[in-house]
């Protein structure tokens, strides 16, 4: 509440509500930690699982995350549909992707996947797992 | 939201140009135009005189969330950028935020029109988004949202990544389909 007053964000800045994305059944997200000190803890998915948990959003919400797909199909080294459900089952077994996301795929592939991003600086937010302590 | 955000979409609004409305604000149209280029920064005391010489009044309303004059600023600096996918965000942020309210607050977010973005896709999108947050809880609609500028000649989508699919149509809500902007229901989803 303090952080939301301070940068007048809405109250509810900080809520849970992207737990619907991340996959409950499949395949261990492996959470890598960026901060881990008193109270607070962040931690980050790697690019596989950010890769699924974008293409599950993307499912019923077109036209929010379609950059942020491409640009994750690429960092995955991923060069077709087959592969890219592949790694979509192997988070959320059983789901499948919709026919309206499949056909995104294809067009994406068809285009082409853009550029390799440049990579963001190393951000050490100090705490004990940037530093490996624990 | 900036005092020339804000000045600028009243003064247009009321259909003045900055040198009557300078006129009616005893001040001078170099005055005016600092204001809204955020060359100056005025007391709050000035703005309040400047926004009434515009038949405006300033009010605090209870709100984190952006309205449609500052949405619609923030989507001009971001065309002006070249980013559409920052205007997206900032289309989605108004629209979110919207979804996130309710009654006399969601009004409020639609009550003062914008000033226009510069383009008139995003202009007539901002329009519909409104009118379909405000129709979900048949709310009152201020005019601006039925003003003939933010209606497009033939349909458009937002144009924002070449990868996007075209749109169904039948997905498309009315306030969007009326105004010509391809937008699918699904996008203004917030969650």
């Amino acid at each position: 509440m303090q952080i939301a007053r301070e940068r007048n964000w809405p109250e509810s800045w900080l809520n849970d509500e992207a737990n619907q994305f991340i996959p409950s059944w499949g395949r261990q997200i492996d959470w890598r930690p960026l901060y881990d000190k008193d109270q607070i803890s962040i931690w980050v998915a790697p690019i596989d699982a950010l890769l699924a948990m974008k293409l599950h959003a993307v499912q019923g919400r077109p036209g929010r995350d379609t950059d942020d797909v491409a640009k994750l199909l690429r960092l995955n080294g991923i060069g077709d549909v087959r592969a890219a459900e592949a790694i979509y089952e192997d988070f959320y077994p059983g789901d499948g992707l919709n026919e309206r996301s499949l056909l995104l795929l294809e067009r994406m592939f068809h285009i082409g996947l853009p550029e390799l991003p440049d990579a963001p600086p190393v951000i050490d937010l100090g705490g004990d797992a940037v530093r490996g302590k624990k | 939201m900036t005092a020339g955000t804000l000045l600028r979409a009243a003064r247009r609004s009321s259909g003045l140009g900055q040198q009557v409305l300078a006129e009616r604000a005893q001040t001078s149209q170099p005055d005016v135009s600092a204001v809204e280029r955020g060359r100056r920064t005025p007391t709050v005391d000035t703005l309040v005189r400047l926004l009434d010489s515009a038949g405006h009044k300033l009010i605090a309303v209870k709100t984190s969330h952006p309205d449609a004059v500052e949405t619609s600023a923030r989507i001009a600096d971001a065309l002006r950028s070249g980013a559409a996918q920052a205007a997206l965000r900032r289309f989605l942020d108004y629209s979110d935020g919207l979804a996130a309210t309710s009654g006399v607050e969601r009004v409020m977010l639609t009550a003062a029109e914008p000033y226009p973005s510069g383009s008139p896709v995003w202009d007539a999108a901002l329009a519909a988004v409104a009118e379909y947050w405000l129709d979900q809880e048949g709310l009152p609609k201020p005019h601006w949202l039925n003003d003939p500028s933010r209606t497009l000649p033939s349909p458009q989508t937002l144009d924002v990544s070449i990868y996007d699919l075209p749109p169904r149509i039948d997905e498309v809500p009315p306030p969007f389909a009326r105004r010509n902007v391809l937008v699918e229901r699904g996008t203004l989803a917030s969650i």
